[in-house]
């Protein structure tokens, strides 16, 4: 068989192949990391830059620091002038539920007034597809508790361990104080933000010094930002502090690596960094009224429905068999001698497990239909038109929606049908709240989505298509849905 | 009532067990041990433990998943494919190819359970599946193929798993056991042959379109995506070429093993090996097509995206894989494939292994640099599999052999009923113990076969 030196030759190529695949990627320059920005003009009043790179211009996160009580103050200003469209933007605060009004070449500012009412970190970002928008999601109302209860006001101090890398536990100190004096047996909380939301990374508790100790190692290098929090207790009032850990790249390293070095990673790292424009809106929605019908689905599970029909023909098949033997095998206990005892054959298998089989497969298929129709079935079904129209005004192109202002019911299932009868300009209509998206449409192209009508409120029907048009900001309109 | 005839050295595995067996089982647990660690540690601290993160998503757990998938196509199509073109050589064949597609949707099937993190959010897809989903399409196509490979192995093993229930001594109850269930009353009666039959013949239409439904739509978990890099109408029958290609060398890699550790020279000969090669070397040639068209034209275009994408297969970090996966994982066995001088046992062994490591660093190349290329900037992420991942990985291959080496000392790894008397030359083997007598089968080893010059196999009914 093998000999000696041919299996040094198999060996040999296989040994390659598996260095290449320990080899595996070797990469490369990592995301600019994130850095936090105050944009403070005044301790309660802010300006940010809204522009498709970003707030202020850049998509790291972006802090807005506010103590609870204050009366807050923000302006955003348009920053995408020197595009030559229109890049229309709403900016969302979550929490406090407010929004601006539009932001854009034609309404260059808008404002957000409110108090904060509220303690902890709030999101705020754009909600209307525009360029860029993945960039504008990284706005944060930061809002530390103010104790008014009467307890004690705390301080929080965090020191790390700045020689932090990857794989290796890094060590945080926290020191709780009051007045300059430490707190004692306080439970502090370490939280890691992530893409995710906040991650606990550990508690401790403080010691007679007023420091509280925690270790955690971080799995991936780069950037961490960190939140120390002391919730708070009868006698002492909360506090948190934000910071960031520089986290440094770790020991691990493919073994080619360090073998060739073409692999190590700096060809792609020369790449240029371009933010990113995230111009078109997700195609496949376009679609989704075709992958929906009831004729796709249908035609799913009549496939599969056969299949499993066939199988259940086998199992009736192997049925037979099994009651088709002219014998049958006895054994005496204890592994005796072994006897045949002759039973009649069976003629034709048991068609009941066919039938049984099918039955199962059509009332699985019916269960499942029920769960992706049942619900739409039970509602009663409106059906709405919405013409985008071009219409001349003073010498001018003006776009709408028509109707503008769409009422309908709620608990209805609702059938929105949308044509855009302008020939020039692709549009499309998009509803940010409820998630619904024609998609762009090309001149006297038409979408059908539907949705459920769950909520009473009015909701801002737009177009999806930044630039569509000089007036794309003003193409607004409402759906209503009343009781 | 016709007798089979059975040779000892079909059944000497299913009772002599070597030292060495149970040293290679003992080292193949000890693997699947060290992933099952690996495994209650990613279960106890989350999916951080490996090197997925938001970008790079997906791992080494589904490029095992596509892998298995791909490698369990064999047993079905090969199978299957050559049952209908009534090929009689393939007999001896077709349990360890059925076997293997068995074994391999078996481990291949968990691995998007591993890869989920919480493993009881695979029921989600059955609460909350959306029929539009290419993940659902998997699950229904996966669990479908996953019975009918299964029904599709066990039919043709009636009859032997009769013939062990009836006359295999000295084995545990739990086996004895095995075969009264699996043998489903075989007493080898006219009736029950033209059902078994009828079953066989429909088993055997259905499983080529659902083999490669199976594949077509693990495919299409990447090519509905809309990332650069899967954006491609020809992933359906480039994932099923792979498939093909990839499972025919782990067949012709099974036939070898028991070749010469089951001392089976009398079933499995050259004309076997020889003809398997064959069909791989024109699954390799049909591969290269396929890849060809794959990247010379989005190469030919290089819009921006796509040809930072290939620049990074053809030229920068993922170049050596590309470059191994091209030239030592198709070129170079096609050689050893084609040359005379090395078409022989050793050398088709070498080209399939060549292949199988090949085919499973195409997978890892299809997934990671895609992903790695972020959809928002034009970054790229990092990925390197921690040791859970490779500890994982290392369980399933072994997993997958322990799985396999089992099943060949449980069953037969060839067909008893469909190979009595087929053997190319007298066996020197001295077999285990088998009763004679009874039930329609017979002990005896015909004398009445002879092998034809040419390497074909003479088949003389009792």
């Amino acid at each position: 068989m093998l000999g000696n030196r041919k299996s040094a030759v198999l060996l040999s190529a296989i040994a390659l192949l598996v260095i290449a695949a320990l080899a595996l990627p070797v990469t490369v320059s990592s995301q600019s990391a994130a850095k936090s920005v105050s944009a403070a003009v005044d301790p309660k009043s802010f300006t940010v830059t809204v522009s498709r790179y970003g707030f202020n211009g850049t998509n790291a996160p972006l802090l807005l620091e506010l103590r609870r009580g204050d009366v807050v103050h923000i302006t955003f200003v348009y920053g995408d002038s020197d595009l030559p469209y229109d890049n229309p933007h709403v900016i969302f605060l979550e929490g406090y539920d407010l929004r601006t009004s539009i932001v854009s070449k034609t309404n260059p500012t808008a404002t957000l007034d409110f108090i904060a009412t509220q303690t902890g970190t709030f999101a705020f970002y754009c909600v209307i597809p525009c360029d860029g928008m993945l960039n504008l999601s990284s706005g944060r109302v930061v809002v530390a508790g103010q104790d008014d209860t009467g307890r004690l006001p705390t301080e929080i101090d965090v020191m790390v361990d700045e020689a932090s890398s990857e794989g290796q536990a890094t060590s945080f100190m926290a020191t709780l104080t009051q007045g300059g004096q430490p707190v004692a047996g306080a439970q502090v909380d370490f939280y890691a933000n992530t893409t995710l939301g906040p991650m606990k990374i550990g508690t401790g508790l403080t010691d007679q010094n007023g420091v509280a100790r925690v270790g955690y190692t971080f799995l991936r290098s780069g950037e961490w930002d960190i939140v120390v929090e002391f919730v708070g207790s009868e006698k002492f009032g909360p506090s948190a502090k934000r910071l960031t850990v520089n986290v440094g790249p770790g020991a691990r390293e493919p073994i080619l690596v360090s073998i060739i070095p073409s692999l190590s990673g700096e060809s792609i790292s020369t790449l240029p960094y371009v933010r990113g424009q995230n111009r078109m809106p997700d195609l496949r929605l376009v679609g989704v009224p075709l992958a929906q019908g009831v004729p796709f689905i249908t035609m799913i599970l009549l496939i599969v429905g056969s299949v499993w029909a066939a199988y259940g023909y086998v199992f009736a098949q192997i049925r037979a068999i099994k009651q088709g033997s002219t014998t049958e095998i006895t054994e005496e206990k204890g592994g005796g001698e072994r006897k045949m005892q002759s039973t009649p054959a069976k003629k034709g298998f048991d068609k009941r497990i066919l039938f049984g089989v099918i039955l199962l497969v059509v009332v699985l298929a019916g269960v499942f239909a029920f769960y992706q129709f049942g619900t739409t079935a039970q509602r009663k079904t409106e059906t709405v038109k919405i013409d985008i129209k071009m219409l001349m005004q003073n010498g001018g192109e003006r776009h709408v929606f028509d109707p503008a202002t769409i009422t309908v019911h709620k608990g209805d299932h609702i059938v929105l049908i949308v044509t855009n009868t302008d020939d020039d300009s692709i549009h499309g209509v998009i509803i940010p709240e409820l998630n619904l998206n024609t998609g762009p449409l090309t001149g006297d192209q038409s979408a059908r989505i539907e949705f459920d009508a769950n909520a009473t409120g009015t909701y801002t029907i737009l177009c999806p298509v930044p630039g569509c048009a000089p007036d794309h900001a003003q193409m607004i309109g409402q759906l209503v849905v009343v009781a | 009532m016709k007798e089979i005839q059975t040779s000892p050295v079909l059944l000497k595995p299913l009772t002599n067990y070597s030292k060495a067996y149970y040293a290679f089982v003992g080292i193949l647990f000890g693997i699947v041990g060290l992933g099952a660690y690996a495994y209650s540690v990613q279960l106890q601290d989350g999916l951080a433990v490996t090197a997925m993160r938001n970008n790079v998503l997906w791992g080494l757990y589904i490029t095992n998943f596509v892998f298995f998938i791909g490698i369990s196509h064999v047993g079905a199509l090969m199978s299957a494919i050559l049952r209908l073109s009534g090929a009689e050589w393939r007999k001896p064949i077709t349990r360890m190819a059925e076997a293997i597609t068995a074994c391999s949707l078996a481990v291949g099937a968990t691995m998007p359970i591993v890869d989920l993190g919480r493993p009881d959010r695979i029921l989600n897809i059955l609460f909350y599946g959306r029929i539009q989903s290419p993940i659902l399409w998997d699950f229904i196509s996966i669990g479908t193929y996953l019975t009918g490979s299964l029904v599709f192995l066990l039919l043709p093993m009636v009859p032997d798993t009769a013939l062990l229930r009836d006359r295999l001594g000295g084995v545990s109850a739990i086996r004895r056991r095995l075969y009264k269930v699996f043998s489903f009353g075989w007493t080898g009666t006219a009736y029950q042959h033209e059902k078994l039959e009828k079953a066989i013949g429909v088993m055997t239409v259905l499983i080529i379109p659902i083999a490669i439904s199976v594949h077509t739509v693990v495919s299409w978990i990447f090519a509905m995506t809309l990332r650069v890099g899967w954006n491609s109408s020809v992933f359906g029958p480039y994932f099923v070429a792979g498939a093909l290609l990839s499972g025919v060398a782990s067949v012709i890699l099974a036939m070898a093993f028991f070749r010469h550790f089951y001392r089976l020279d009398s079933y499995i000969t050259t004309k076997h090996f020889s003809n398997l090669a064959n069909l791989m070397l024109a699954m390799i040639v049909v591969y290269v097509y396929f890849t060809l068209n794959e990247y010379l034209t989005p190469a030919y275009k290089w819009e921006t995206s796509e040809g930072q994408l290939l620049s990074v297969l053809f030229t920068g970090d993922f170049s050596i894989l590309f470059l191994s996966v091209q030239i030592l994982g198709l070129i170079v066995p096609a050689i050893l494939l084609s040359l005379p001088r090395t078409r022989n046992i050793l050398g088709y062994s070498v080209a399939s292994a060549l292949v199988v490591v090949g085919m499973w660093i195409k997978r890892f190349l299809v997934i990671i640099p895609t992903l790695a290329r972020a959809q928002v900037g034009e970054f790229w992420a990092t990925y390197h599999p921690t040791w859970v991942e490779w500890s994982i990985t290392a369980a399933s291959i072994a997993g997958f052999i322990l799985l396999y080496a089992v099943f060949s000392r449980v069953f037969p790894i060839v067909s008893i009923w469909e190979t009595e008397g087929i053997t190319e030359e007298p066996s020197d083997f001295t077999g285990p113990s088998v009763t004679s007598g009874g039930f329609g089968f017979s002990a005896e080893r015909s004398d009445a076969l002879t092998r034809q010059d040419d390497g074909g196999v003479d088949y003389v009914g009792q």
